[in-house]
Order: C-alpha cells, then sequence, then structure tokens
C-alpha cells in the first residue's frame, strides 16, 4: 500500500474511533446519574 | 395506556445502530469510496453526515421522543393536515421491507450453500457464479414482460426470514432491543474475522490501494457530492417513520443529540470498517484472476451473490468458514433493519388505532409475507425488485424526509426542537443545527432528488434502468403515486391521528 492509503486509514480510523469513543464516554457517565 | 419504553439508554443506542447499518454499509459505501476519489470521498461523506445526517436524524428521534408518537402520530401533533406526510414514510417502509426481507432470503440460501461451495471451488467457480445466483437461486427471466415461475426455496427461506422479524417484534420493544444488540455485535465480530482473513492474503494491499488511495481532485465533482449526500440519507434509516417510532420509546426527557451522533458514527464506523474487508479480498480476487482491479470492483448485489462467492471459492483455506461469516453477517445486519421497518410500521398502526403490538404485527406481517411472495420471487422478480426499490428507497425516502423535514423545521419550528433537545441532551446544539434544518437539509435533498430524476428521466430517455416504458411507469412512478393515495387514506381514516 501507498503511504498516502496508509495515511488515510490510520487517520479515519483514529477519527471514527475517536469519535465513537467520546460520545459512547459521555453517554456512560451522564446516562447513569 | 403507558406506553411500552426501552428500558435503557443503551439499548435505545443498539436498536438505532442495528437499524441504521444494513446491507449498503458493506455492499455499497465501500464501492462509494473506491469509486468517487478513494479517501478522499470521505471528506464529503463526512462533511454530508454532519451538516445533514446527525441534523435530520436527531430531528426524527427527537421528535418522536417529544411527540411520544411515531411518524404519523408525531406529523398529526405539529398539525393534523400533516399527518399523511407520516403515513407517506410508513407506506415507504411497507414496500421497502417487502423486497428487502427477500434479499435477506437470498443469504440465508447463500449462507447454506457456502458450506459445500455449491457454485463451485477454484477456476470452475469463475464459469458457475452467474448461472448459479441468476439461474439456480433466481430462475431468472430473459425479460421482464416474461413473469417465469415461483422458486420455492426462496419462499420458504423468505418464510423463514420472516418468522425471525416476527419472533423478534411481537413483543414488548425491551425485548426487541435486547434482542436486535446481537445483530451489531455479532457481526462486529464477524467483521474482524473478515478484515483479518482479508488481509493475510496475497493482493489485500493492491485491493486497499484502490479502496483507500485518496484522489482530491473528486471534492470538486458534483457526482461525488450527489453520492456523499445520498449515502447519508440511506444509510442512517431516515425517511422511512423508523427513528420516530424508536425515539417514541425513550423517555420524554432524555438526552438525544449525544446518542444520534454516536449512532450516525458508528455506522459509518462500521461501513468504513466492512470496507476494508470487501477490498483486501477483492484485491486477492484481481490477482487469481489476473485481471486488474477495478475489472473486479462489484457493488450491490453483484458484490454480494457473485464477485464474493467467486472470491471465497479462490481461498485455499477457511472458504467455508469465510463464506459462512460473510452471508451471517449480511443476514443479521439486514435483520437489524428490517426489524426495524416492521416496528415502525407497527408503532404507526397501534398509535392509530390502539392494537395490542402481536395485533398491529400480524396486520403487518401478514401483507408484506404476500406481497413479496407474490412480486419478488418469481423468475421476473430481480427486476421488479430494481424497478420498486427505485422507486421507494430512493424516490419515496427522499420526498418523505424532505417533507417531514420542512414541517419540523418550519412549522413546529427548528429553533423551537433544538432548544428542546438542549434541555435534556448530554451535549447542546448550537444555532447551526436551525440552519442546517431549515436550509442545507432541505435543499441536499431536493438535490440528491433532482440530479436523481435527472440521470433516471431527462439522461436515460428509455426510463430508469433500460426497462420498458410500461414497468417503469406502474413500479416506479404509479407506486409513488399508489402511495401517495394510501397515505391520505390511512390518515383521513379511523380515528383522529391520537394516540390512544
Amino acid at each position: 500500500m501507498s503511504i498516502e492509503a496508509w495515511i488515510t486509514l490510520i487517520v479515519f480510523t483514529a477519527l471514527l474511533l475517536g469519535v465513537i469513543w467520546y460520545f459512547a464516554r459521555i453517554i456512560a457517565k451522564k446516562a447513569k446519574r | 395506556m403507558n406506553r411500552e419504553r426501552w428500558g435503557g439508554t443503551w439499548i435505545f443506542v443498539f436498536a438505532a445502530i442495528a437499524s441504521a447499518i444494513g446491507l449498503g454499509n458493506v455492499w455499497r459505501f465501500p464501492y462509494l469510496v473506491y469509486n468517487y476519489g478513494g479517501g478522499a470521498f470521505l471528506i464529503p461523506y463526512i462533511v454530508s453526515l454532519i451538516v445533514i445526517g446527525i441534523p435530520w436524524f436527531i430531528a426524527e428521534v427527537g421528535m418522536g421522543q417529544i411527540m411520544q408518537k411515531g411518524a404519523p402520530g408525531t406529523m398529526a401533533s405539529v398539525r393534523r393536515r400533516f399527518e399523511w406526510i407520516g403515513w407517506f414514510s410508513v407506506w415507504v417502509a411497507f414496500f421497502i421491507i417487502s423486497y428487502y426481507t427477500v434479499v435477506l432470503a437470498w443469504s440465508v440460501l447463500y449462507l447454506v450453500h457456502s458450506i459445500t461451495l455449491s457454485w463451485g471451488v477454484g477456476a470452475a467457480a469463475a464459469e458457475n457464479v452467474k448461472p448459479f445466483f441468476f439461474g439456480n437461486i433466481l430462475g431468472l427471466t430473459n425479460e421482464i414482460t416474461d413473469w417465469g415461475s415461483y422458486q420455492l426455496h426462496i419462499i420458504l427461506a423468505l418464510i423463514f426470514v420472516w418468522l425471525v422479524i416476527y419472533w423478534i417484534v411481537y413483543k414488548d420493544v425491551e425485548r426487541l432491543g435486547r434482542l436486535v444488540k446481537w445483530t451489531v455485535i455479532v457481526p462486529w465480530i464477524l467483521i474482524l474475522i473478515l478484515i483479518l482473513r482479508g488481509v493475510t492474503l496475497d493482493g489485500a494491499g493492491l485491493g486497499l490501494e484502490y479502496y483507500l488511495k485518496p484522489n482530491f481532485s473528486a471534492i470538486m465533482n458534483g457526482e461525488v457530492w450527489f453520492a456523499a449526500v445520498s449515502q447519508v440519507a440511506f444509510t442512517l434509516s431516515l425517511g422511512m417513520a423508523i427513528m420516530f417510532a424508536y425515539g417514541s420509546y425513550k423517555p420524554e426527557k432524555e438526552d438525544v443529540n449525544a446518542t444520534s451522533v454516536l449512532t450516525a458514527f458508528s455506522d459509518t464506523a462500521t461501513a468504513f470498517f466492512a470496507g476494508i474487508a470487501v477490498f483486501s479480498t477483492l484485491g486477492f480476487l484481481a490477482i487469481h484472476l489476473s485481471l486488474p482491479v477495478d475489472k473486479v470492483v462489484a457493488s450491490g448485489l453483484g458484490l454480494a451473490f457473485l464477485t464474493y462467492p467467486l472470491a471465497i471459492s479462490m481461498m485455499e483455506t477457511w472458504a467455508q468458514v469465510i463464506g459462512v461469516a460473510f452471508f451471517a453477517t449480511l443476514f443479521l445486519l439486514g435483520l437489524g433493519s428490517a426489524v426495524s421497518l416492521a416496528r415502525a410500521i407497527i408503532t404507526a398502526v397501534q398509535d392509530k388505532w390502539g392494537h395490542s403490538t402481536k395485533k398491529a404485527t400480524n396486520l403487518v406481517i401478514i401483507p408484506a409475507l404476500v406481497l413479496g411472495i407474490i412480486l419478488f420471487t418469481p423468475g421476473s422478480g430481480l427486476y421488479w425488485l430494481d424497478i420498486i426499490d427505485r422507486a421507494v428507497s430512493f424516490y419515496g425516502l427522499i420526498i418523505a424526509g424532505l417533507l417531514q423535514i420542512v414541517v419540523i423545521a418550519y412549522s413546529y419550528g427548528a429553533e423551537k426542537l433544538r432548544k428542546n433537545l438542549n434541555e435534556m441532551s448530554f451535549v447542546s446544539l448550537g444555532k447551526w443545527f436551525d440552519y442546517s434544518l431549515k436550509f442545507i437539509v432541505p435543499l441536499g435533498m431536493i438535490y440528491v432528488l433532482a440530479w436523481g430524476f435527472y440521470s433516471d428521466v431527462i439522461k436515460f430517455p428509455h426510463s430508469y434502468g433500460g426497462y420498458p416504458m410500461w414497468a417503469t411507469a406502474i413500479a416506479l412512478w404509479g407506486l409513488l403515486l399508489l402511495i401517495f393515495v394510501l397515505s391520505v387514506l390511512s390518515a383521513f381514516r379511523g380515528p383522529k391521528g391520537e394516540s390512544r
């Protein structure tokens, strides 16, 4: 794979999982209260 | 009578994700990425997701939650005369589920056939995959005018699919939520297995290169934005009455904003990772057939029932396991979506006529099953499925969504909705939400409708898909007219749209 393909893979994996992790944590913390 | 409840925020989240992720995440999204600029496509896609998909999703769930009713009841609560708009999306859902379950039935048949690789092993499969799908499975006729014979194995598989749906939906929504959670978790595990198998095949890097390597000039192309906006509209289960119904089973004061963003991004991530499984396998197939990757790339039915089975047959190890995993993934992803379609219709029926869940389930499932058998299991079924899919899941869905968003943004009020939701949500929406709901979402949908109409009617005067004019007149334009009439009748007959 080219460097551009690797960068796309890493950036979007981090972005998508990062957003999911961020909002899942907010919900997990606040939904308990 | 007290309204049913999901029984927890996470049950709702998983039910919404189960609804959103479906067949399109596996067979459409990866192809769009490849076809419209590789990794660069993700930029218009995520922009469309944020400015159109998420506000639209929040509006449907939020309005359902505030009004505590499905789509028709919610529209009627805004203004009595808008009830038919809610029914329009319910009828769209009804026609979609009638053929969507047929595609699931094919997946079940392929799951079973994967055990023996019935379409052949190795090089023989290259000759056999097409006759196997079009002949052995579909019994496809040469012309749409030839109705063909009914395929008993499809009918039996379809009945099986409907029995599973019935078993999930006939009781309360909490039980439904706890069951459909597995149509998210199991496919995630299976996709991980497919990725691990895919990336360890020779040629995987080549396939992924086609999938991911960005071509940034594509972002300036209008067709790329059409593809991005339309995929966002189709993937989040919007315009089909589903999210109103699902929202209506949440407590009146519960977060909408954070759960909506989480659902939308989980859907995108599922599609993105499914693409890695698909394209690594396509790279492997290209190497084994000594063809360039762009000659083996496919989407939709072609990917699921021709290209992927062929790739599986070329695998020297784990072929059957990967076959079963792939078709089980398709079946489970589709099942979660089909269940939500069924539940959206059932909710609308219950809100209006006050039936028990069991009675409403029977009222919905039996006609949808009969319609599916009559229209989509004979030899010409694929042709009718193709035209009706265009009518309802393109035009019907976008028209329903456009009308509903206009009602919400202008009659109920985008600002009022935002303020209500911000009071009960974990994260607040800014004023951008009002502009998005009032202008960007409707304009996006008008853009998609206009582009679709241009390609179907103006660019190709021989009518959609090259089918005879009479066929599209009946199954596309005629069906849309029928849905309109049925919607008006549903709204103005029986009790006045009030929940009992």
